[in-house]
Formats: structure tokens, sequence, C-alpha cells
């Protein structure tokens, strides 16, 4: 196709999503397009060729099917929060954003289920259910602002989802649009109805399947206390330790997170939090539930953290100091921006008893690059959150993030974890995923991922590689020529 | 056990690549994984003869790694087994439905146990699976670490499947440390100006945080069991709490008693002893008298925190079956029968209908399986 035949074909399919959206739910012109050139992974840009926001499931679908029609491929997005890039408009895909969707359509607290739109806010829903004393329990850094469906799209996580579960633990159900426009249900807030557990497959899928809109969610009740630990150590190793020792002694802390040096510098910076001389690593854990016996167990934990060489450990004094230090460390991607202009969050994940490794193999890459890289992470599983610090206008230094961040990543591999443990591979993570699965299991994957999208028109180049004879994306707007951007290691 | 007479003899490879070449060659084919032989009666009835591709040969316990609480097993070892090695470390698969039966067969009938409202399901704890398709492609997502979003969640899709997608050859859990000690409260419901099921529902998992709520009349009338778990501090207050707030009829009992009824339960949720019937339905609607009504006086259990039901005492027959069918469908529930194998069929297994789901399912089929070289018209709605 020609650039003024896709031009046309553009101006018309925003002539036809107008007819369901309404003429505010079109964006087309050029400078309010770029709002949605990249979400948190801000390495790679790409300004989309429309952007569709719908305001019910309906519409959605219907959105869906016009672009489809057209030929072009579609990307959902919610909040825009992502941290792989995985609602960037490749190729020139029309966007289809979610966030005018944020209806609680039911709230049921005798069962404790609720139905919400995908753009409802993650903590919008708890406060929602907060009069029936209940809440929803993963809870992502940015849950203040981060969607439902983005959360659904990549199976989020949290700190407090070591004893509460991801994301896939607490969706019951979900409508998904296919690329054809059809409308769904997969899954059911009944349980134990016989068969495959569609829900769960979508659930991770990064909107490879099509556009979850709308889905039933498990809520629990809230723990009436908590306590939280401050612990101190002089290594990594020593902190890593105590993390082993707290979980295999039974103790199911609510949250385990570790922050090192560089964060400590951040977050003094930024909130004014001081931290012992020497200290290498900072363990918060937080143990919670009926007040009776909390004490007790929070002093196991303690002790833990003593046995394994922690300097200093100490409670938080109060519920305004225990708030503090969760708001300091759900901010602290925030923080960073003390040290530097421009950081890239990695997400990857070890076993447990893997983490001194890691970390070590870490600081070494830091050297061995020249970058700076902070640590901030749930080391209760594992989970790895290496943010590198870079300045975007100083040359090369892009390409060496890249490089580090794909030396740690494989790294992670080589110790038995995983490329991602909650932000999804997105388009960052797509070139490493023949590095963490056989030919044969992506050729499965894609086998079922054809069975919701056989023409791959949603969300091309996410999530699983083609292959096997499948080719992605589907071609329109590549035959003008754009490359795409920045993306060395995905090359 | 018996096998039903529509799986004959087949062979039993040792080797996951064997599972996958019987696949490939096709010859004897449709197959049936087939592990203990467990839950082969659950289900409809396929829609052609199957031959046994038997597992027990793959039987390896392939890691355990204690520290980082998650063990990897073939498919064929038998949940007994599994079970033992935790319990030398002092770990537990919550998940766990009892009795016998193969890591494999559990997680394609998706068998749900006593543990599953407090904790979850099966599902909830499998991080990772290697499976062949119908094509004979061996497939190895999720892994072994315990939060992993990478690939395709196929441990979902090959849950609760019955082999009908994939033959499963490996599954990785993530485990947990025992629990110190167990406490059970127990509560005549409504007697003596004691709550009501629907009182508990409401208050149990909000102040209590409870592993286990049932509502059950395996001792005579309906009662209500709450069930704690944890350290010995907690798990005392817990029940103190509980007890304090359920009324003089309410009665605490230490790990012993715990144990004893969590037993009675496993009774009745196990396939070797029980259950004639079993589903699930929106909680409130297990509270209320319909349920109790409709299954009259056969032995049932209801577990409250996540809607799951099962009954014993023997097949159950057509017009009790539209009975409580017809109960459960106030909650959206419903009851699905686990006949003998070689029934007359004269009733459907199934209670609940896939709806639009179905026709994803049989893509999915025709796409993983092109050459009916697995078990097919198991599932509900004859997929």
């Amino acid at each position: 196709m020609s650039q003024v035949a896709v031009s046309r074909s553009l101006a018309a399919l925003a002539d036809r999503l107008r007819a369901v959206v309404g003429e505010d739910g079109v964006v087309a012109s050029p400078h309010l397009r770029a709002v949605y050139e990249c979400d948190g992974y801000t390495l790679e840009r790409s300004v989309p060729d429309l952007v569709v926001l719908p305001r019910s499931p309906e519409a959605a679908a219907a959105a869906v099917a016009r672009i489809t029609e057209a030929g072009f491929p579609l990307v959902p997005r919610g909040a825009g929060t992502g941290l792989a890039g995985g609602c960037l408009a490749e190729a020139g895909a029309v966007v289809v954003a979610l966030s005018r969707m944020r209806r609680v359509e039911v709230l049921d607290p005798e069962s404790r289920q609720a139905l919400v739109q995908a753009g409802v806010v993650n903590r919008a829903l708890s406060r929602a259910a907060e009069p029936a004393g209940l809440a929803y329990a993963p809870d992502p850094s940015s849950q203040e602002v981060c969607t439902l469906g983005g959360n659904i799209a990549n199976n989020s996580g949290g700190p407090h989802t070591l004893k509460e579960g991801v994301t896939s633990h607490h969706v019951l159900a979900v409508e998904l649009v296919t690329p054809d426009g059809m409308r769904r249900w997969l899954g059911s807030r009944i349980p134990a109805r016989g068969g495959p557990d569609l829900a769960g497959l979508a659930v991770g899928s990064e909107g490879t399947f099509g556009i979850v809109t709308r889905a039933w969610v498990r809520l629990v009740a809230p723990p009436p206390a908590a306590r939280t630990l401050l612990a101190h150590f002089g290594s990594v190793a020593e902190a890593s330790r105590a993390v082993t020792d707290i979980i295999a002694s039974g103790i199911v802390p609510a949250a385990v997170e570790m922050m090192d040096a560089l964060i400590q510098d951040a977050l003094t910076r930024a909130f004014g939090l001081s931290f012992p001389p020497g200290t290498e690593a900072v363990l918060l854990v937080e143990v919670d539930g009926l007040e009776a016996g909390l004490d007790a167990e929070a002093e196991r934990a303690a002790a833990c953290c003593r046995r394994a060489g922690a300097r200093s450990v100490r409670w938080s004094a109060d519920e305004t100091e225990r708030q503090q230090l969760w708001i300091a460390r759900k901010r602290a991607f925030g923080a960073i921006g003390r040290l530097s202009r421009n950081y890239c969050t990695q997400d990857g994940v070890v076993p447990r008893t893997r983490l001194p490794e890691i970390l070590e193999f870490i600081q070494e890459v830091g050297r061995r690059s020249g970058l700076r890289i902070a640590n901030v992470f749930h080391a209760g599983d594992g989970n790895l959150h290496p943010v590198l610090l870079y300045e975007e206008d100083r040359q090369g230094e892009m390409d060496r993030v890249l490089e580090a961040s794909a030396a740690i990543l494989e790294r992670c591999l080589d110790l038995g974890g995983s490329l991602t443990g909650e932000h999804g591979i997105g388009v960052e993570k797509l070139a490493l995923m023949d590095r963490a699965f056989t030919p044969e299991t992506l050729e499965v994957m894609n086998t079922v991922r054809g069975v919701f999208d056989p023409r791959r028109l949603a969300n091309p180049g996410k999530a699983v590689p083609a292959g096997g004879g499948c080719s992605d994306p589907p071609g329109a707007l590549r035959a003008l020529g754009r490359v795409r951007p920045g993306r060395k290691a995905a090359m | 056990m018996s096998r039903p007479a529509w799986i004959t003899g087949g062979p039993s490879p040792r080797t996951r690549e064997g599972v996958a070449a019987a696949l490939r060659e096709g010859a004897g084919a449709p197959f049936v994984p087939v592990g203990s032989g467990a839950h082969l009666e659950r289900g409809e009835r396929p829609a052609a003869p199957c031959t046994a591709l038997g597992l027990d040969g793959l039987d390896r316990v392939v890691e355990h790694a204690t520290g980082d609480l998650t063990v990897t097993v073939e498919a064929g070892v038998r949940l007994e087994t599994l079970r033992e090695l935790l319990a030398e470390h002092d770990q537990w698969l919550p998940p766990d439905p009892g009795g016998r039966g193969t890591v494999g067969g559990w997680i394609a009938a998706d068998r749900r146990g006593v543990h599953t409202g407090g904790f979850g399901s099966a599902r909830d704890f499998l991080i990772g699976v290697t499976a062949a398709d119908g094509r004979g492609r061996v497939a190895r997502a999720g892994g072994r670490v315990v939060k992993n979003v990478a690939g395709y969640d196929l441990m979902k899709l090959l849950t609760g499947s019955l082999g009908e997608f994939g033959i499963i050859l490996e599954a990785t859990f993530r485990v947990l440390p025992r629990p110190a000690t167990w406490a059970v409260v127990t509560v005549p419901e409504g007697s003596g100006g004691g709550p009501t099921a629907r009182q508990v529902l409401w208050e149990a998992p909000r102040r209590w945080f409870p592993a286990g709520l049932f509502r059950t009349n395996l001792r005579g009338s309906p009662e209500l069991l709450v069930f704690f778990a944890g350290t010995e501090d907690r798990v005392a207050a817990q029940g103190r709490a509980a007890r304090e707030a359920l009324g003089a009829t309410a009665q605490v009992g230490d790990a012993a008693a715990a144990a004893d009824l969590l037993n009675r339960l496993r009774r009745v949720v196990d396939p070797e002893t029980g259950p004639a019937g079993w589903g699930g339905a929106l909680p409130g609607a297990l509270c209320g008298d319909a349920v109790a009504e409709g299954l009259g006086s056969r032995p049932w259990v209801a577990d409250l925190l996540r809607g799951h039901f099962w009954c014993a005492g023997g097949e159950v027959a057509a017009p009790e079956a539209a009975r409580l069918r017809a109960a459960l469908a106030v909650g959206e529930g419903h009851l699905h029968l686990e006949p003998d194998p070689d029934r007359s069929g004269d009733v459907p297994v199934w209670g609940a209908d896939p709806g639009p789901e179905r026709e994803v399912w049989q893509e999915l089929k025709r796409a993983l399986d092109p050459d009916r070289r697995l078990v097919a018209g198991r599932l509900p709605g004859g997929v």
C-alpha cells in the first residue's frame, strides 16, 4: 500500500471509529497522539497513527472490529505504566486506550467478588470495596494509576503478592474481545465449572489474544494489623540469607523487599530517610494478620535477620511510620530521578537461594559497563528489579544499557530463573524469548495464539516472537519503510 | 481400579521423548494418558475408544529445591510419594486433594481438595509444566521460580483439560512450609441462637482469616467448621476470637480434632471413597436451605470460601440430579456427576454449559491435536 493510500484508509477508519465512540473518542491530531508514543519503557518510542478511547465494552468490541476490518493492527493500552513496551504502537498500529472504561459494575461483598471494566484503576477498586471491608490484593507500585486491564495483560504483581499471589490468582473470568470483534467470557465466577482454565491462560498474554474489556475478580479482607521491620545489613549476601531463613521458618510474610545502597541514596535525597553508614542492603519485612500473635511472629522474623548478621533491626514505630516506609518503597523508582535523568527498570527472577549470586553478577555488570545499577526488589519471591541509570544524550549509553540488561536477564535464566516476574515481555525482551524457551515451545505458544488471533493483529510484536510460519507484524505499515526505533538488542 | 470399557491397554513409555514419539507416530491413536487410573471416569464418555498411554514409567522426582520451596516431578509420580517427600522437609502442597492418583492425573482432572478454599487449587501452585501436544511437540512453559510471566501460561490450559490438548509430562509446584499447628471451631448451624451459615460466611473471612470454612452434615445435622492454620500463638488467638463471636454452642478443637475432621471431609472429596457429585456455586447459595434439602440425607461438604461442594452416597439418579441442579441454579451453581465408569449415560455428567467458550475449546483442540491423536469428547459440551 502506498503512503497516500494508507493515509486515506486511516482517515476513513477514523470516521468509522467516530461513529462508534463519538467525536471525542478518537485522537487523530499528531501532537495529541504523541502522548501515546511509549509506556514506562522509554527506550523506544513510536507515535500511533490513531488512538481510540471507547467508553464501554460494546464500543470497544465495535472499534476492534472496525480496526481489523480495515487491516490495521491494534494495541490495547491501560494507563501506560508498563515497563516493557507492551503497549508500544509498533508499525503504526491503532491504540485502543481503555482508560475511559472505569466502572466497577458489580460489587458482591458476600461472595467477595467484583465485576470491573478494564480501565478501573487498581487502587480505585480497593477504595470501592473498602466500605464492605474488602480490598483487591495485587498492589503494583503504580497502583494509584495503573489499570486492572493492564494488570491482567501483564499478570502484574507487587510487593504484597508474596503472600496474596499475583493477578492470575485473583482473576476468575475475563471478557475477551478477539480481533474479529467477537466478545466472549472466558472462565467463570463460579468455581469448578469443568474444562481448561482459559481465563488463566488469557491473564498475562499481553494483549496478544485480543482485548480484555471486563473481568470478575476476587476481593480479600485486608489484614487488620501489620508490623513492618527494617533491617540493615553490611552485605547483600547476609540480607539474602535472612530472606531464605524467614521463608523457610514457616512465617508467611506479607512482603519481603530489599533495597541496595544506591537506592538508599535516592531515598535519602527524595524523602530525607537516613540509613546507618555502611549499610549495603536494607530489608523491609512485613507480617500481618490479627493483632494477637503478631508481635511474636514479627520477633521470629527479626531473629532470622539477626542470625543472618543484621547490624540493626527495628520496627516501624507506629502506623504513620509504617505507611511512610511503604510510600518510600513504592516511590523508590521515582526517587531514582534524583540520581539520574534517565533509567531503565529491569525485571528478572531467580530462585530465592540464588539471590546473592545474581546480585554479585549485577554489580560486576555495572563495573564492566560503566553504568550505575540500583536494586530495589521483591526479595521474598526472587523477583529482581535492577535499575540501570543512564543519560539519554550521552553517546552509546543506551546501547550499553540494552547490553547490560540482556546480560543480567541471561544470567537469571542460567540460574534457573525467568526473564520477567511481573512486567511482561513486551517488545523489550522479545529477542530473549528464544533463549528462554525451545523452538518447539514457542511454536506451541504461537499455535495457541493463532486460535484467538489467526491474523496476528492483536498487539503484534509482543510477548511471544513469531516463528514456525507466522510473521509479525502484518505489514501494511511496515511497507512504508518505517524503522523500529532503538531496539538493538531485539534486532 | 477397574478401567472403563472404552480404554484398551497400550504402551508405557519410560521417557518424555517416548510419549512424544508415540503421539507423532500415532499408531493406536487416540490415546488417553493413564497414571493410576484414578480419574478416568471423570467427564463424558469419549467420542471414540482409546488406547491407554501409560505414564507410570514417568515416575522420577526431578528436583526438590527445599530452600526455594519448589518441587519438580514427572507426571506419573504418585501423590502419596510427593506428599511423603515434602513431609520429610516439613513442607506440603496444600491443593493436594489427598488419596492416591498421580500428579499428572490430578492436574488434568483439576481435582479440588479440602484445602482449595483456604489455599487455592492446582492451578494456583503449578508454576511450570512440560507437556506433549497431539502433534507430539514438547512444550515447556513457566519454570521453577514462583513468579514468572514469560510466555503463555500453558499450565492453565492443561489444568482441567482431561488430556485433550496435551499430555502432561512433568510439573513444577511451589510448596509451603507446613503450618506449625491447626485448630478447628465447630458450631451447629442456627441452633440455640447460634449463627446461620450466612452470618459465618460474612464474618469469618473478614475477621479471622480461616484456612478453611465448611458447611457439612457429616456428623448429622448441618454444622459449620472453621479451620485455622499457622503458628501456635496466632491459631490460638484466631480460635478464641471465633469461638467468642460464634456463641455458646461453638467449640474449639485442637490440632488432632482438626486433623480428624479434615480426614472426614477428605473421604467425601476423594474419588476412591466418594464423591457421587461435585461442583461449584456462589458461596452464598451454598448457605441456603435449598442445597441442604436438595442433597437430602446424602453426606455433603460445602467449601464456603470459594464455593465448591461435594456429595457422597452412591450414584445420583436422574430425578435427584435434576432437583439439585435446579436448586443450585439460584447461585449460578452446577452439579457434576461422577458415576460408575460404565454407566448407562442417561444423565448428563457435566452440570455447566461452557457457553461461547466451547468454540474456543474446539479450536484449541483442532490446532493442538489436528489428527485426533488424543482423547476427545470428555469435556463439558462434548468437546
